[in-house]
């Protein structure tokens, strides 16, 4: 009743102010809801091209995923290479999901602000009382400034309480009155910080701490230096879920719950308004970004050689820059730096990180750098000393056919014939009975597979069966598969002890050519090789019955040998091994031979030279009428008594060595072990005299040749005995009668026939 | 190597670049209707096991059967083509939800659903030997998640389809000792039409030049990814050593091994080409006089396939290959090819330089090769045992021929 009976003026003049603010708030309105647009509308193109990036990123990681596994037989370093770029692919990734997430939020946000302010909008101007007063409206702008806000108010309340939003409205308007006065008493909030941090907002002209308020809280704004608003919604996701802005979050609840705040951290493309950062940080992220993308920085290395950095969760390259290159730790296995420091003091002395200062510089200075050194714990040290006993690296398969692999250090030329030649036989003979393949696993070098083929041919054998060589030394990592019917056939000592570290022993089978022990001087190499001989339960092969005799018998006699072993005496096929002359005619010079390797100990080089000295000075071997051969290695040029040059002939084939042999009359074989050896058999099985030397139960080696003689090492009994040979040599009928007698066996299947029989009566299941 | 071939001048595209609809519509013609999936066509597996059956059912529609090939980004529409199918062939594809989703619509129509496999990868007890095959580092965790993903999931996908398809009997037995529910069938690689045709034309313009060479002889290895270095390996020192002895021999390879690392001394009579299409590659393997394909010995290479010798027998160029399972059925040594153990390379690669350096012993060879192969594995003669293996009794197989027991026995 009261607004009838007022003037018909002032209702004018109220109706006109309400016009006014009502048109003001609506321009506001528009004004706003413009403004949301540009701001949705650069979000919407900031997501969309984060979103694009992200693709990037995943095709990126796609891409390089395909391409480690397609190529992932290349190097580990380079493989290490594409790990260390995936991970921050897929940090920078996660990265972009998290902004792309706020982006959303924000984008969500405004979305829903925006429909509000349009719906706001809408009812306004489908208000009855917008239409109503339209015909006001044009009066509103003769009202005076001072009273357009009161109006304004009024007509606000009016229209709050007629929309029942009144008391939602007066909390929100509270609350937000509340919040800019938190804001205006922490030192938490800067303004100034904030306008020149965001320049946009400066720019828009708005109130730091209304658009902190209303928008920047949203998109994860920092109010202020000391207080970094993503790392609290990130720490706290319950603040980001509800909406909350995180500063009053924090000042009205948050620090009182005892939750944490921290300062503004640098952080990489955070994709938002970027901060200013100072110096010292751009730099930080500078060594941050060198150290990320050098191969010789290794995160996971870093991880596993310091568990203290892991446990803790510390990032490794933040923790090298900071702390780890001071404290002596390296960056990775490729770059020691406590040994880059110590080798440029330069470097040191001017407090350089080391890798740093080897990426930025030492490379174009052409300093040296060097791998990690292992730390020398005793077992390093006994890897680094006995590197050829590590166990085989085996790995299982399923059974396939029985297998024998036969474990060597090398099959090629130079060290073919003789031993490997024979574990070469042995094997391909056993793998035929077996009925199964035949594998050659070299630990020195690769194999020349052909020389398999020549020796088996050059004895009479053909393998036709599978076949595989397979290189592995002993400090790389190839894999050698064993299933369970496998056998091994080890030539060494120090392969059968690799082999019994990775194998169970009764599926070795260990071919002793020689007494290893007598390779050694007492000590740690021949107690070893003697604790391997020991192996109660490995199977032995002895070549030759003296050499068994020798190995189980007298005070260092192996027990196990004689129980689990058995021998063969070798065989020289008559292809090969057969005289080359009957008969010379008179006068003609006659051929010596000598068997000269030098650097063998226990092939007596010096006292041969001694006993051919000898034997020329008493006219034993008269320059006049005999040819000197001088056969082996490692052979220097010497003249012998009465000016003699002897032909020295050095790796020679097969095919020579052989046809050599044959020509000749007489040879001096030495050999300080309590076997034949090959040599001496070799010459007498092709006609030749031959004298070589005692040692143990080698005393006599008629059971094979009464054209081998032997005698004591003295020089005096050798040069007596190449006397000997030398008129047995040129008596051809009584030399050709001995040869005649030889008790050589001829064929390598006979030979080793009961051999294979017993290691195949006895086989049993390893594994 | 042999001149006048005009090897490596064709324009090629992909010939399986069709839209879906196009390749659906292939599948309604005929009586009943095959569809095969493979994950993404590619030039090797897809190739063979899915684009030239498909080709060669075509080829024979008297039998009344339609095929058509999908992948996995037809899976949107699986619901037509699985409808529409009578029978379905995945070939090789990791076992996941679409995966599952697929075979469940197939099973639930009355569908026999089959797993094409040509390598021993879908059982994990042979992830080691393939590793070590393959010449992969065994210190790699990544690399042992990946393969036993891998083949774990090929393994699933095996062990939930009726039946399976496989390229020779020893994978069969893989096969059947894995998942002992299916009795598998095989159906071998074999050519497509547009290789045989290119191939053909190279035979015979070799043929009308009288096999015309240039003064170099040439030995070439076409397995091009670097998990061959084990197999090439296996050559690697003979290779050398005929370098050393002729200077007419050139190594040609072709795609990512690096012959070099093997052969160090001789870099200027390496000739090495990039990956190539399966086309303009039967014209390098064309132009070579001697093709070779060591394989190491093991469970894993006895799997694969013989298709390194067809490939070159239609191209007219003689082959010196390991006696694999397959290659030692499909190679008759010194009548139709060379069979070299690991030991004999140095002799075979010698033996088959000869037979290069005698025109006529070379071409009587060759010719053999040719026509077993043209008879063998022609693109249009295998539709028959396909439509056997997916809708009749398990077909024999033995090739026709040459089967062996004794070196079956050594080699299994």
């Amino acid at each position: 009743m009261l607004s009838i009976e007022k003037p018909a003026g002032r209702i004018h003049d109220e109706d006109a102010r309400s016009r006014e603010e009502l048109e003001r708030d609506l321009r506001e309105s528009e004004q706003r809801i413009a403004a949301l647009q540009r701001d949705l509308d650069r979000i919407q193109a900031d997501a969309g091209a984060r979103s694009r990036l992200e693709d990037q990123a995943r095709k990126s990681l796609e891409t390089k995923a395909a391409v480690a596994a397609a190529s992932a037989a290349e190097a580990r370093a380079r493989l290490t290479q594409y790990r260390r770029q995936a991970e921050l692919e897929r940090e920078r990734r996660e990265a972009l999901m998290l902004r792309h997430q706020q982006s959303q939020a924000a984008i969500a946000n405004l979305q829903s602000e925006m429909m509000r302010a349009q719906a706001e909008r809408d009812a306004i101007l489908a208000s009855i009382s917008w239409r109503t007063t339209k015909p006001f409206r044009s009066l509103v702008h003769s009202i005076p400034a001072p009273l357009r806000k009161v109006t304004h108010n009024g007509l606000k309340l009016i229209w709050w309480g007629l929309t029942f939003r009144l008391g939602t409205k007066l909390r929100q308007k509270r609350e937000f009155q509340r919040s800019v006065l938190i804001l205006s008493e922490t030192p938490l909030f800067d303004a100034d910080w904030y306008l020149r941090q965001y320049p946009d907002v400066a720019a828009a002209g708005v109130k730091p701490a209304v658009h902190y308020l209303q928008l920047g809280g949203l998109e994860r704004r920092n109010p202020g230096p000391e207080f970094d608003a993503v790392w609290y919604t990130e720490q706290y996701p319950d603040v980001a879920a509800a909406g909350i802005n995180p500063l009053v979050h924090y000042l009205q609840s948050g620090r009182a719950a005892g939750r944490q705040a921290r300062p503004v951290q640098p952080r990489q493309d955070d994709g938002g308004p970027k901060e200013q950062q100072d110096p010292i940080e751009k730099e930080y992220l500078r060594e941050v970004e060198l150290l990320a993308n050098s191969p010789l920085f290794d995160r996971k290395w870093y991880y596993a050689r310091y568990p203290d950095i892991g446990a803790a969760n510390i990032d490794p390259i933040e923790h090298y820059l900071r702390s780890g290159a001071a404290e002596g730790r390296n960056p990775g296995p490729d770059f020691d730096g406590s040994w880059y420091l110590a080798e440029y003091p330069d470097v040191a002395a001017q407090g350089h990180n080391p890798l740093l200062h080897y990426i930025e510089h030492g490379v174009a200075e052409e300093r040296e750098r060097r791998s990690v050194q292992p730390e020398p714990t005793l077992h390093w040290a006994l890897q680094t000393r006995y590197g050829s006993l590590l166990p085989l690296r085996t790995f299982r398969i399923l059974k396939t056919t029985p297998r024998l692999t036969m474990v060597t250090d090398s099959i090629n030329a130079r060290s073919l014939f003789g031993g490997v030649g024979t574990a070469l036989i042995l094997s391909a003979l056993l793998a035929e009975r077996m009925g199964g393949s035949l594998r050659v696993l070299t630990r020195h070098e690769s194999a020349d597979p052909a020389n398999l083929r020549r020796v088996l041919s050059a004895n009479g054998i053909e393998w036709d069966g599978p076949l595989e060589f397979v290189h592995a030394p002993p400090d790389e990592t190839r894999g050698i598969s064993v299933s369970e019917d496998d056998l091994f056939l080890t030539t060494s000592w120090w392969g059968t002890r690799s082999a019994l570290g990775a194998l169970n022993s009764e599926c070795i089978i260990y071919l002793l050519q020689e007494d290893e022990r007598m390779f050694y001087p007492f000590g740690d190499d021949r107690l070893r090789c003697e604790e391997t001989l020991l192996s109660p339960k490995i199977r032995f092969v002895v070549n030759s019955q003296l050499l068994f005799e020798h190995l189980t018998t007298g005070p260092d006699a192996l027990p196990n040998v004689r129980q689990n072993g058995a021998f063969f005496e070798p065989a020289f096929p008559e292809s090969h091994y057969y005289p080359g002359v009957i008969s010379r005619p008179p006068g003609s010079k006659r051929n010596f031979f000598f068997y000269a390797r030098p650097k063998n100990e226990r092939n007596l080089y010096w006292r041969g030279l001694e006993a051919i000295g000898a034997a020329i000075e008493d006219g034993i071997l008269e320059p006049e009428n005999w040819n000197f051969f001088f056969v082996g290695k490692s052979i220097r040029e010497t003249t012998l008594p009465r000016n003699v040059n002897p032909q020295i002939l050095q790796h020679l084939s097969w095919q020579d060595y052989a046809a050599l042999v044959r020509n000749i009359d007489l040879g001096l074989c030495l050999m300080d072990t309590p076997h034949p050896s090959y040599p001496p058999l070799d010459l007498a099985a092709s006609g030749a005299v031959v004298v070589t030397n005692t040692r143990g139960v080698k005393t006599s080696l008629v059971r094979y040749s009464e054209n081998i003689l032997v005698a004591k090492p003295s020089v005096e009994s050798l040069r007596d005995a190449l006397g000997e040979g030398a008129v047995l040599a040129r008596d051809e009928q009584r030399r050709f009668a001995n040869y005649s007698r030889n008790r050589f066996l001829r064929s390598w299947r006979s030979a080793l026939e009961p051999t294979i029989q017993h290691l195949t009566s006895k086989r049993s299941k390893g594994h | 190597m042999f001149t006048g071939l005009g090897a490596g001048s064709i324009a090629y595209n992909d010939p399986w670049q069709l839209s879906f609809e196009e390749r659906f519509k292939s599948l309604g013609s005929g009586e009943r209707h095959i569809a095969y999936f493979y994950e993404v066509p590619d030039t090797s597996t897809f190739r063979y096991r899915v684009f030239n059956m498909v080709e060669a059912l075509e080829a024979a529609p008297e039998l009344g059967i339609s095929a058509s090939w999908f992948s996995r980004v037809d899976l949107p529409y699986l619901e037509r083509f699985i409808d529409r199918a009578d029978a379905l062939v995945i070939c090789r594809t990791r076992f996941d939800a679409d995966i599952d989703r697929m075979i469940l619509r197939a099973r639930a129509r009355g569908m026999r659903i089959f797993f094409d496999v040509d390598d021993l990868v879908f059982d994990t007890d042979y992830i080691h030997l393939l590793l070590d095959a393959l010449g992969q580092p065994t210190g790699n965790q990544e690399l042992w998640d990946y393969w036993f993903a891998y083949a774990g999931r090929l393994g699933a996908t095996l062990q939930a389809c009726d039946g399976a398809i496989v390229t020779n009997e020893f994978l069969a037995e893989k096969v059947g000792a894995y998942a002992p529910h299916i009795t598998p069938n095989v159906v071998p690689n074999f050519l497509n039409r547009r290789q045989q045709a290119e191939s053909e034309r190279l035979f015979v313009s070799k043929c009308r030049s009288g096999f015309a060479r240039d003064g170099r002889i040439h030995i070439g290895y076409f397995s091009g990814t670097p998990s061959h270095n084990r197999d090439f390996e296996v050559a690697a020192s003979a290779l050398c050593a005929i370098l050393n002895e002729d200077p007419r021999i050139v190594i040609r390879t072709a795609g990512f091994l690096e012959p070099k690392d093997f052969i160090p001394d001789h870099q200027d009579r390496l000739e090495v080409y990039p990956l190539q299409d399966f086309l303009n590659l039967q014209g390098i393997i064309g132009e070579v006089e001697v093709n070779i394909a060591p394989l190491q010995s093991n469970t894993f290479t006895n799997c694969k396939s013989e298709l390194k010798y067809f490939e070159a027998a239609i191209a007219g160029t003689l082959t010196v290959s390991s006696p694999s399972f397959t290659l030692c059925r499909a190679i008759r040594d010194g009548e139709n090819g060379f069979l070299s153990n690991a030991h004999e390379w140095d002799l075979k690669l010698h033996e088959a330089i000869d037979t290069v350096l005698d025109t006529r012993g070379y071409f009587g060879m060759v010719e053999k090769a040719f026509h077993e192969v043209q008879h063998l594995y022609a693109w249009n003669r295998h539709a028959p045992q396909v439509v056997s293996a997916i809708f009749g009794r398990p077909v024999d197989y033995t090739g026709g021929k040459l089967y062996d027991e004794s070196i079956v026995r050594l080699t299994q």
